[in-house]
């Protein structure tokens, strides 16, 4: 006599069940991306009120959208990418990103430059003190992995924007690294 | 893979995995309009039941505009022209080949080829009155009317003023060839003849006719139009439509009970 297995709800039942409007579901599953999508958020606005509020109608999309999560790639990658393109509109509906573009050559950097461990939290307070457009372009190109041909369709900018605008950021983030490595040696 | 510069590979695996605790706030924002979304799907449905009375509404005001125009056909007599009618064909012959010119012209066309039932139609006598040239006419037999009773349905018939143009379905019609052969060009006793009514306007310059939007196209834009509107809160409207001539051909056995309740 075969023995019956009860299966953990996975991420498949729990997106059945907020295609079914379920409440509950929708809650399950807010609480267990809300705190990494709000770091993703974070990274892009330059402030906590602002991150949530991309987070909030982010989720909302997520919501309204989540017929179309066909369960071909994981749900968190999905959310993710909802999240990254909410927190595009917004900036754009908040301002111009890009005033300035020049060309500069990639400065170059040593390896011995950067040390091995930093606190995250200072980290992310790093990011949100670039310009809006250092920020994005560092973002999805550093961290989300878009080629500088994506960010320009993404952006509606073209590729050596795209790579200025990263030249510039990873510059700034060197002297910030830099001036807390001092002050974290200090203390 | 591209070589990642230290600056991103530091950035990336710290700030990847990392998380933060949002404010109860943005829970709350969330379920309200998650909510809402579902207090407005009822009115949605609703909105486009209406989208689809009116849809229902429109189609039978044509319906019934074409009533008047159906009921006052005349009963169909031998030789009037249908839509789906099998007729007998005149096939003109013409023996002098000088005068044989380009037959591209539609009118030309309809000279060489033309259905008796049209000219019986147009009272317009029989061929050699439309035509010096034209000499005798082959006239293929006439089918019986028990073997025609069971192939023959017609729908509709239709009466117009302009000249009509016939095309056949079952046979191309040689246009490089010489017509003046005298050659039968049928060697069926029926043949179908479609019948169109081509409208001056519906002339376009190019090689190829401009496509038209099917029927199906159009109501599918119309009903997407209506129920953005309805979405909008905006006034419904009727269809706009350039066509004033539009006929819905009446099934069959309402024309019948048509033609029943005329003879009574």
């Amino acid at each position: 006599m075969g023995t019956l297995i009860t299966l953990p709800s996975s991420e498949k039942k729990l997106v059945k069940r907020c295609q079914r409007g379920n409440a509950e579901a929708q809650r399950e599953l807010y609480e267990r991306y809300a705190g990494e999508m709000l770091s993703v958020c974070r990274r892009y606005t330059a402030s906590q009120e602002d991150a949530e509020e991309v987070l909030s109608n982010g989720f909302i999309k997520v919501f309204r959208k989540i017929d179309q999560y066909r369960g071909e790639g994981a749900l968190g990658a999905w959310v993710r990418r909802i999240m990254v393109r909410e927190a595009l509109n917004f900036i754009r509906y908040q301002k111009n990103m890009f005033v300035e573009v020049e060309e500069e050559r990639q400065a170059e950097f040593g390896q011995s430059n950067v040390q091995e461990h930093y606190d995250a939290e200072h980290l992310l307070r790093m990011i949100n003190e670039l310009p809006t457009g250092y920020r994005t372009v560092f973002n999805l190109y550093a961290i989300e992995g878009y080629t500088h041909k994506e960010i320009g369709e993404l952006l509606q900018i073209s590729e050596n924007t795209s790579k200025s605008q990263l030249s510039k950021a990873r510059r700034q983030l060197q002297e910030k690294l830099e001036t807390y490595e001092v002050l974290y040696k200090k203390n | 893979m591209k070589d990642q510069h230290p600056i991103d590979s530091l950035f990336k695996r710290e700030l990847e995995g990392h998380k933060s605790s949002p404010s109860p706030q943005v829970w709350e924002k969330v379920a309200a309009a998650s909510q809402g979304s579902k207090t407005r799907f009822a009115p949605v449905l609703l909105r486009a039941a209406t989208v689809t009375l009116l849809l229902s509404l429109t189609a039978m005001l044509y319906f019934n505009r074409n009533v008047e125009e159906l009921s006052t056909i005349k009963p169909l007599e031998t030789g009037a022209v249908s839509g789906t009618e099998q007729i007998e064909p005149v096939v003109s012959k013409s023996g002098e080949a000088g005068e044989a010119e380009e037959a591209n012209e539609a009118g030309e066309a309809e000279q060489q080829i033309q259905p008796k039932a049209n000219n019986a139609r147009t009272n317009q006598g029989d061929a050699k009155a439309q035509s010096p040239r034209q000499k005798p006419v082959k006239q293929l037999r006439k089918p019986s009317p028990s073997k025609a009773s069971n192939s023959l349905i017609p729908l509709m018939q239709v009466e117009s003023p302009r000249p009509i143009l016939v095309y056949q379905d079952l046979l191309t019609l040689p246009m490089d060839e010489q017509l003046e052969k005298g050659e039968p060009l049928y060697d069926t006793e029926l043949i179908r003849v479609r019948v169109k009514n081509l409208p001056e306007t519906r002339g376009y310059y190019g090689e190829e006719a401009p496509k038209k939007a099917a029927l199906g196209e159009k109501l599918w834009a119309y009903a997407n139009d209506q129920f953005d509107r309805a979405l909008k809160g905006e006034r419904l409207s009727l269809p706009e439509t350039d066509n004033t001539e539009l006929a819905i051909p009446l099934p069959d056995f309402v024309s019948r009970r048509l033609e029943k309740s005329k003879t009574k």
